[in-house]
């Protein structure tokens, strides 16, 4: 073989080379993409899609309990405990929007002592709402002056994060239904000034 | 070389300088009558304030990150209520990442130096639009239509503004044009660093694969035509297979970049949750908007026109010219249609396809067509001025 063929065959080898690297590369890049290491907090609102807001690696921990978490458009979003199932803040309140809207509450320890769930509220389409505690316990709620509320038993609860979703069986309508002329897909059941989770 | 030959060979050499010098001429003279005519329409009185009203939305992403970098930070989220947890890291590094140099040598403003960069991109762009059309379809005349409605027409305020529309115009013409030439390690780093600018850059790969096929089976002094020839033929050509595997650089190796800061390789995927985006699919999206008016949605029947222009593009045998363009629309209509009509100008072929048909007609017709895009393209720039989300 000539000088020529020889190159060529010097820069087959390299170009194949670099290729299978490359391939091999993209696999591995693919692979780590596909198993992500972030918080908590990065993946439930990116990756799981079940925070309503971002919040800062670390500030699950600031939802805590006896502290009322006040749902309008001037609060911090990083106090915003909201899941799935709200409507944007307003002035003063939020709009529960569909039959499930979550909240979560995070304990600093194991859970101890009497725990009272309480929802402020300023309006109700109407539906009846119970809760459920981390995907497992059903609680019935109960009513007074614009506050429901119910006692939760400490062995429904668990150190850490829990999830609070308040759920309505019945048949929701959208806006759009209850209202000729309006285009508003949105299912309204609550109208919410705040929640808090009290450990007496 | 004899004398003749070294002769021939000069003037060949001229006469090309010439021509190129001409398209050169042509495609400055479209540009500043084209921005010139838009600014005397709008009602800014100086170039500043004409060029910080066109560089909103997504511009002030491209802004901040260029900042961003600068200052060392590789990403930066929103925490507001209204834009919680949208994140940087959905908009590709190259464009900004380039911003950012500039800045720093010429320490002129990002919107400005970003505008001017964006509108040399975009120039060049058209040369090498130029040089595709000469090589491909041998009619110089698509390449004047197709410079008049890229600098005149629809969306064209997108190729002079803080968006990677021009870079990712420039670096796809340049890949498509070497693809022809058959320039494949040329056609893999326009790809690569086209991959690096808009995650829809690695389905260029496809382009080339549909390119191949379509090589192969019109090659006729191929016999017996099989997959597997088709396959050993395309493999043992090592410059197409490195080049090939040059593409997909850009976009693997920002993922690689935001798995080693963040965590996450998707996070411009998952990040698409910031804006609200969900998959619902091209007909939902399709018929909401078709139905949402009368007669038809904006951005639906220009869906369709989008489809048309494919459609004849494949009737035409142009398959690779359709690739990218279907893809593009498959990808971003499935959240919404709204981004598909700027887009597909960005796409090179889709108004490559317009161009070629305008230039089959007659003379009035193609007058008409210089009319109706001057008003349109004067309409959308004072509507993008005034903020129209239609046009984003």
């Amino acid at each position: 073989m000539d000088g020529e063929e020889w190159i060529i065959i010097m820069k087959k080898i390299v170009a194949y080379t670099i290729s299978i690297f490359l391939l091999l590369s993209y696999l591995v890049i693919l692979f780590l993409a596909m198993n992500p290491k972030v918080s908590d907090e990065y993946r439930m609102f990116y990756i799981d899609r079940t925070l309503k807001y971002y919040i800062k690696d670390g500030g699950l921990k600031n939802f805590k309990t006896n502290q009322w978490f006040m749902y309008n458009s001037s609060s911090d979003s990083q106090l915003m405990n909201m899941g799935t199932g709200w409507s944007n803040p307003e002035e003063n309140v939020t709009w529960t929007n569909g039959n499930e809207s979550v909240v979560y509450f995070y304990l600093d320890s194991n859970p101890n002592g009497n725990y009272t769930f309480k929802i402020e509220y300023i309006g109700n389409t109407g539906y009846d709402y119970y809760l459920c505690i981390n995907d497992n316990k059903k609680i019935d709620l109960k009513d007074e002056d614009s506050i429901m509320y119910t006692k939760i038993d400490a062995t429904y609860l668990k150190e850490g994060l829990n999830k609070i979703s308040i759920i309505t069986d019945d048949d929701m309508l959208t806006v759009s239904e209850m209202y000729e002329g309006s285009t508003d897909t949105r299912k309204l059941g609550l109208y919410v000034a705040g929640v808090i989770l009290e450990n007496n | 070389m004899k004398i003749k030959d070294l002769s021939m060979y000069y003037e060949k050499v001229i006469s090309k300088i010439r021509k190129e010098y001409i398209w050169i001429i042509y495609i400055c003279i479209c540009f500043v009558l084209s921005r010139f005519l838009f600014f005397l329409a709008s009602e800014y009185s100086t170039i500043k304030e004409f060029i910080t009203a066109q560089n909103v939305y997504d511009a002030g992403w491209y802004s901040g990150m260029a900042t961003n970098y600068l200052e060392g930070n590789f990403y930066f989220i929103k925490e507001g209520l209204g834009d919680s947890g949208q994140i940087s890291l959905c908009f590709f590094p190259l464009y900004p990442c380039i911003i950012a140099i500039l800045h720093a040598i010429t320490s002129i403003n990002n919107v400005y130096v970003g505008s001017i960069f964006s509108s040399i991109c975009m120039m060049i762009a058209e040369f090498y639009a130029f040089l595709y059309i000469i090589e491909t379809k041998r009619n110089i005349k698509i390449a004047y239509i197709y410079t008049f409605l890229l600098s005149f027409g629809a969306y064209t305020f997108y190729f002079s503004t803080l968006y990677t529309e021009s870079l990712f115009l420039l670096l796809f013409t340049m890949s498509m044009y070497y693809m022809v030439k058959g320039d494949f390690i040329k056609m893999g780093i326009c790809g690569a660093f086209s991959s690096l600018t808009r995650n829809v850059g690695i389905m260029f790969v496809f382009v080339v694969l549909v390119y191949c096929i379509q090589k192969y089976c019109q090659n006729s002094s191929y016999n017996k035509k099989s997959i597997k020839d088709f396959v050993v033929k395309s493999v043992s050509n090592y410059k197409l297979v490195f080049g090939t595997m040059l593409i997909p650089i850009g976009l693997f190796s920002y993922i690689f970049a935001q798995y080693l800061i963040i965590g996450d390789g998707m996070a411009f995927v998952h990040g698409q949750v910031g804006w609200w985006r969900e998959n619902v699919g091209i007909l939902t999206n399709f018929k909401n908007d078709f139905f949402s008016t009368f007669p038809s949605g904006y951005l639906s029947s220009v869906f369709l026109i989008i489809v048309f222009l494919i459609v004849v593009n494949i009737k035409s045998d142009r398959y690779y010219e359709s690739v990218f363009p279907f893809v593009v629309i498959a990808l971003s209509a499935t959240s919404s249609l709204g981004s598909v009509p700027r887009y597909m100008m960005g796409a090179f072929t889709i108004l490559l396809s317009l161009s070629e048909l305008i230039s089959t007609r007659s003379r009035l017709y193609q007058l008409m067509v210089v009319l109706c895009t001057i008003l349109i393209g004067m309409a959308m720039e004072l509507a993008w001025m005034e903020r129209n989300g239609l046009l984003l």
